[in-house]
């Protein structure tokens, strides 16, 4: 009878999908038929040169990092919200996101003193700060973690460490000339479209598999639901879990912030909605459940940020913001109370 | 001839200072305990020292011929399965799902339950009277329904030693007799051992077999027909039976 209806539910989810990926692959500055959008996808060969390249070079870039982010973040938020089993909790709010942003800082607003203008803003270098600034602030909350049994201490002092780390950011901007701050704080923004084709033959292994390895986790993760002295007395190893979990969400969050930029809210709504479409904290159906709504919800932010200026692109990050508050008030108030 | 199930030896328990003095048992399958002691006197510290959950101060716990402290996570919920007095957290959990979960020392990764699984489960939530709950959330039910559904978890873990925290606590009367006659069939038919504590002396009394005492910090184990002739618990407890 459940699972009837779950497949139902999924099946909704994988139609709005599927519909907003061909409606996101059609939206742009040029707008490209959907015959030709088919024709595309059916590897025909009469699908005329401009097109082809558009699509290839532009559009089914940014529809990808649009599925991958926000299917990584949205996954990220879950694993957090279970583990501090707090319906906050997000990328954000172990600072792991702020160590990204670190990073980026560090390399975009300072290393113009070591390199050339060029080489501090190539992707990859980005791409490798953003990783260390996630795992800095990842190992300095996993040392706390190992003395600290309380769960909700070490939330407190992720919470401590985004502040500091914010702090410092806001330091190097003090410093830094005009034009490395505005491309910073362009950074910040949010962008789905810096990513090249080459980016992405990266980014989806490296998303893919993280997810794939957190799914395979599922039952651990049901398992410290109920509290972790039960999840201790079902044999799960609490140590080992934590460990792969912050091992896991800074990859997510690491990632998808230095191609993209700091996306907000998508880690907080996205589960909250799989929580609320499934009704269940069951992970076996909320890992699959988030990482579509995340998709789905990254699609219409990208989507949004396409119609509403039509010279230009809106900021992703301002879009999933607009977008995703009011729904996650909705949810709240419709619940009258937010359990994990 | 019961068979012997647990043998302690030498236990100290508490938290970096020992709430009791050396404790020495030998428990048997079919047996059902009842704890009681004081509050605070460290009946769930006790519990939780058996259950693994934290480690003991000193001594040993031997599971048949098994060095407890040598036996894995996951080796130990095949063994023993425990209910926390209180439920830690809330979830959206629903009641089938929770109940499933007592299967999770037997399955695969995923998780995957086979037909015998399934049996089992159904089984237990109906022996619980849960089947109209199974579709609601933890949150939607009430505290007594959460403890049956623990409860029924516990049951469906299938394990030879169960350990239960004031199983009782958040019970109707009827809903407390049914369960301790429940657990007295169950330790019986499948030679099983439970270890409960409570603070409803004297229904506890009624089921349970073998009384351990929490009294001057000393956990003694007496016999529940013994107990009922001496005025151990009228003086410890202020409790009289007549």
């Amino acid at each position: 009878m459940n699972k009837k209806k779950n497949i139902f539910k999924f099946t909704i989810l994988l139609f709005c999908f599927v519909l907003l990926i061909i409606v996101d692959l059609n939206t742009g500055h040029i707008k490209i038929p959907f015959q030709e959008i088919l024709k595309f996808f059916s590897f025909s060969s009469n699908v005329s040169d401009d097109f082809f390249i558009l699509i290839k070079e532009f559009r089914v870039p940014r529809v990808a990092v649009a599925i991958l982010s926000g299917a990584a973040l949205s996954v990220a938020g879950l694993m957090m919200q279970t583990l501090f089993r707090n319906p906050l909790a997000g990328p954000y709010v172990l600072g792991v996101s702020s160590g990204a942003s670190l990073g980026v800082a560090i390399v975009v607003l300072g290393a113009s003193f070591i390199f050339d203008q060029e080489t501090a803003h190539s992707n990859y270098l980005i791409l490798i700060a953003a990783g260390l600034g996630a795992a800095a602030v990842l190992a300095l909350i996993l040392s706390v973690s190992l003395r600290l049994k309380d769960i909700l201490s070490i939330l407190i002092i992720g919470i401590l460490i985004a502040g500091v780390v914010n702090s410092i950011v806001s330091i190097l901007q003090y410093y830094a000339n005009d034009i490395n701050v505005k491309s910073y704080v362009v950074w910040t923004m949010g962008s789905l479209n810096s990513v090249s084709f080459k980016d992405i033959t990266i980014l989806t292994p490296l998303l893919l598999i993280s997810i794939a390895v957190i799914f395979g986790m599922s039952k651990s993760l049901n398992l410290i639901l109920p509290g972790e002295n039960f999840a201790k007395s079902m044999g799960v190893n609490l140590t080992k879990l934590r460990i792969l979990i912050f091992i896991f969400v800074s990859i997510l969050t690491g990632a998808v912030t230095a191609f993209c930029g700091p996306i907000g809210f998508i880690g907080v709504a996205a589960p909250h909605v799989a929580r609320w479409f499934f009704n269940t904290s069951n992970h076996f159906i909320l890992i699959p459940a988030s990482v579509l709504l995340g998709a789905v919800f990254m699609l219409c932010g990208d989507l949004f940020s396409h119609i509403i200026s039509s010279n230009g692109i809106l900021p992703i990050n301002a879009i999933t913001s607009i977008l995703g508050a009011p729904f996650i008030v909705w949810i709240v108030i419709q619940n009258k109370r937010t359990i994990v | 001839m019961t068979e012997q199930i647990l043998h302690i030896e030498n236990l100290l328990i508490g938290y970096k200072r020992p709430f009791t003095k050396v404790f020495n048992a030998n428990v048997y399958r079919g047996n059902l305990i009842c704890i009681i002691g004081r509050n605070g006197t460290g009946k769930s510290t006790l519990l939780n020292t058996l259950a693994g959950i934290i480690k003991p101060l000193g001594g040993n716990i031997f599971y048949e011929d098994k060095n407890f402290a040598k036996l894995n996570l996951r080796e130990k919920s095949t063994l023993i399965s425990y209910v926390p007095s209180k439920q830690e957290y809330l979830s959206n959990l629903s009641v089938y799902d929770l109940v499933a979960l007592g299967r999770s020392p037997y399955t695969n990764i995923f998780d995957r339950k086979n037909s015998k699984d399934k049996i089992i489960i159904d089984q237990a939530l109906r022996n619980f009277n849960l089947e109209e709950l199974r579709d609601k959330a933890l949150y939607e039910i009430s505290d007594g329904e959460r403890q049956r559904s623990m409860i029924c978890r516990a049951i469906v873990q299938e394990t030879p030693l169960i350990l239960l925290d004031e199983p009782t606590a958040f019970l109707d009367y009827y809903a407390k007799q049914k369960l301790l006659l429940d657990l007295s069939n169950l330790v019986k038919e499948n030679n099983k051992c439970i270890l409960f504590s409570s603070h409803d002396i004297e229904l506890s009394l009624k089921y349970a077999d073998t009384v351990w005492l929490f009294h001057n910090k000393e956990i003694v184990s007496i016999p529940v027909d013994t107990l009922k002739e001496s005025d151990l618990l009228e003086k410890i407890m202020g409790f009289n039976f007549k």
